[in-house]
């Protein structure tokens, strides 16, 4: 695969929240306003970029055995990192991901990567995978988010919207309208897409398989 | 602390800030291990053993040996890295001295590892500022949370399974949509704490 | 074998080691910054409320009511402060409230809440009608619509109130 395609292929074919419905958690927690979903995006990407680069590099050195404890401590490591440049200079930030923000290490995108691409592949494609992945997730959170917010709370950005801010639907920054929502567009893309969608959910891309080793639990 | 304010953690960690429906954690076994009951329950009752060990073992760890040595900053890695441990000591306990157990348990405790459920429980613990006693009480209610929303839900999938709905939405969207409806019922629970102790 | 078994102990206690020391240093820099922003919010709330205060003293918080987290007195003898989290409708909700020394409220402010957007607004737009009021609160009515919501933050001034009791 070239590098372009790498690129495409997190983003729009592998979407890892819209197709391989990885990361749920945060996509729906945070997706109440375009603004955090910003936030939550840039900073899953830059632990990914991280932890792709870093998983690369050491993917010779990492004894198999051990591969998983050293994924997690080097993820773990760099949400952290984030948490803390987070909490110093973007409090409000940090204040609207709250616990989301310590939970990307156990994103199942983050560790997927690492365990799919990343150590097996080369750093700059790695690199480039992590890019498209977290763009991937950016999106598809700031697609969500937007719905949510626009419809929920009459504003996007912030921003309010004239007509929708006086007949705003609060029950779409609820966890219900998360749901809803998410629904409605995993359905939108199984409709409209070319590329076959993920029916079900499963561990196909979980880190959890991996560990498990079991596949789809029946 | 009183006993009723006990019994209004438990409450409010196992019904009104439902984990998976209110909070949104741990959406993704609750999506992919609910086909059916007896794998649901299995799932359910694995969050809530190890969750109540995971937190007997993290919040002493917390209080004397991060937060007096000024480590606090390690708290994500030092969590992630003994649960991790913790699930294997559990798998191998349970392996040994009650097999019937690990035989219900057993496909589902390796999960643990990245179950962000589980890892949130234990930081939330303590950002709470919980007590060891409140942090277990918490951790037992929110598992006890987890495994009524997964029994419930696989029930109700069981129906879905026999739906008939237009072809796009077969799957994960009417799963997703089921799992609103559900999350709607369980906003009838907020401000029960009020009523009931207020 | 023991290489098998060495190796893999090795390397996994270095990348933990590394890591851990970078982020001890990441930590040394941000620290002073993260405390003292801390610290100005803190302030900066409680100044809020009363404006008049030199200082603020912490105050031991046993045997107050449980949803009392935090409580300040003021070095001046203007006022208390109480930091209370009750359950609203969508989950905690924080409030901050002055209490004057003679049981007068000065000013009660949201820190931080869940509540639905535009559902709870009513209750938070009127807080300024909780100054002056004493422990009776009289003239304070639920807002239907936002019943729970309003009846949290009621419940959550009239526990500032039981501890101010104990410690006036």
């Amino acid at each position: 695969m070239n590098n372009t395609k790498i690129l495409i292929n997190g983003i729009i074919k592998e979407n890892p929240v819209l197709i391989l419905l990885l990361g749920l958690c945060p996509a729906l927690a945070v997706s109440t306003q375009a603004e955090n979903a910003i936030g939550m995006g840039a900073a899953t990407t830059f632990v990914l970029v991280c932890s792709n680069i870093t998983i690369s590099l050491l993917r010779k050195v990492i004894p198999d055995k051990v591969r998983i404890p050293c994924y997690i401590v080097l993820v773990a490591g760099f949400v952290t990192l984030v948490q803390i440049v987070v909490e110093a200079y973007a409090y409000t930030l940090y204040q609207a991901l709250g616990i989301f923000l310590p939970l990307i290490t156990v994103n199942c995108i983050v560790f997927g990567r690492a365990e799919i691409f990343a150590s097996k592949n080369r750093v700059f494609s790695s690199f480039i995978d992590a890019i498209g992945m977290g763009a991937g997730f950016t999106l598809a959170l700031l697609i969500i988010a937007s719905i949510r917010e626009i419809f929920g709370s009459g504003t996007w950005f912030g921003m309010e919207i004239p007509i929708l801010i006086d007949n705003n639907i609060p029950i779409f920054t609820l966890a219900p309208g998360g749901f809803v929502v998410f629904g409605l567009l995993v359905a939108a893309v199984n409709k409209f897409s070319k590329t076959k969608a993920r029916k079900d959910f499963g561990c196909k891309g979980c880190p959890q398989a991996a560990v498990c080793g079991k596949g789809d639990i029946k | 602390m009183s006993f009723e304010g006990l019994i209004i953690i438990m409450v409010s960690a196992a019904i009104v800030n439902n984990l998976v429906l209110i909070q949104f954690l741990g959406i993704c076994p609750f999506l992919g291990v609910s086909k059916d009951m007896k794998s649901a329950t299995g799932m359910g009752l694995a969050v809530l053993f190890v969750m109540f060990f995971a937190t007997l073992v993290t919040w002493p760890i917390q209080m004397f040996l991060l937060e007096p040595n000024g480590l606090g900053y390690l708290q994500t890695i030092v969590f992630v890295l003994i649960i991790a441990a913790l699930v294997q000591f559990i798998e191998i306990v349970l392996k040994r001295y009650i097999p019937a157990l690990h035989v219900s348990l057993g496909v589902y405790l390796p999960l643990m590892t990245t179950n962000c459920a589980l890892f949130a429980v234990t930081l939330m613990n303590v950002q709470k500022g919980y007590s060891l006693i409140e942090s277990v009480v918490n951790s037992v209610g929110a598992g006890l949370g987890f495994l009524l929303a997964m029994t419930l839900f696989s029930a109700i999938r069981k129906h879905i399974e026999n739906s008939d709905p237009p072809e796009c939405f077969k799957g994960a969207p009417l799963t997703l949509i089921a799992a609103a409806i559900l999350s709607i019922s369980f906003f009838g629970f907020s401000g029960v704490i009020e009523n009931l102790f207020g | 074998m023991k290489k098998d078994f060495v190796m893999p102990v090795i390397v996994l206690a270095i990348i933990s080691l590394i890591m851990s020391g970078a982020l001890a240093f990441v930590n040394k820099v941000t620290y002073p910054i993260i405390a003292e922003a801390a610290i100005e919010r803190a302030e900066y709330a409680m100044r809020e409320i009363i404006p008049q205060a030199d200082s603020f003293v912490p105050l031991e918080t046993d045997g107050f009511p449980y949803s009392v987290k935090e409580a300040y007195a003021t070095t001046n003898e203007s006022g208390f402060i109480f930091i209370v989290t009750t359950h609203g409708y969508g989950g905690d909700m924080t409030i901050i409230c002055g209490i004057d020394p003679s049981g007068i409220i000065i000013k009660s402010l949201t820190l931080a809440h869940t509540e639905t957007k535009g559902i709870s607004d009513p209750v938070f737009n009127m807080q300024p009608e909780y100054i002056g009021k004493d422990v009776n609160l009289s003239g304070i009515d639920a807002i239907s619509g936002a019943t729970i919501t309003s009846n949290a933050y009621k419940n959550a001034i009239l526990d500032a109130f039981s501890a101010f009791e104990i410690i006036k």
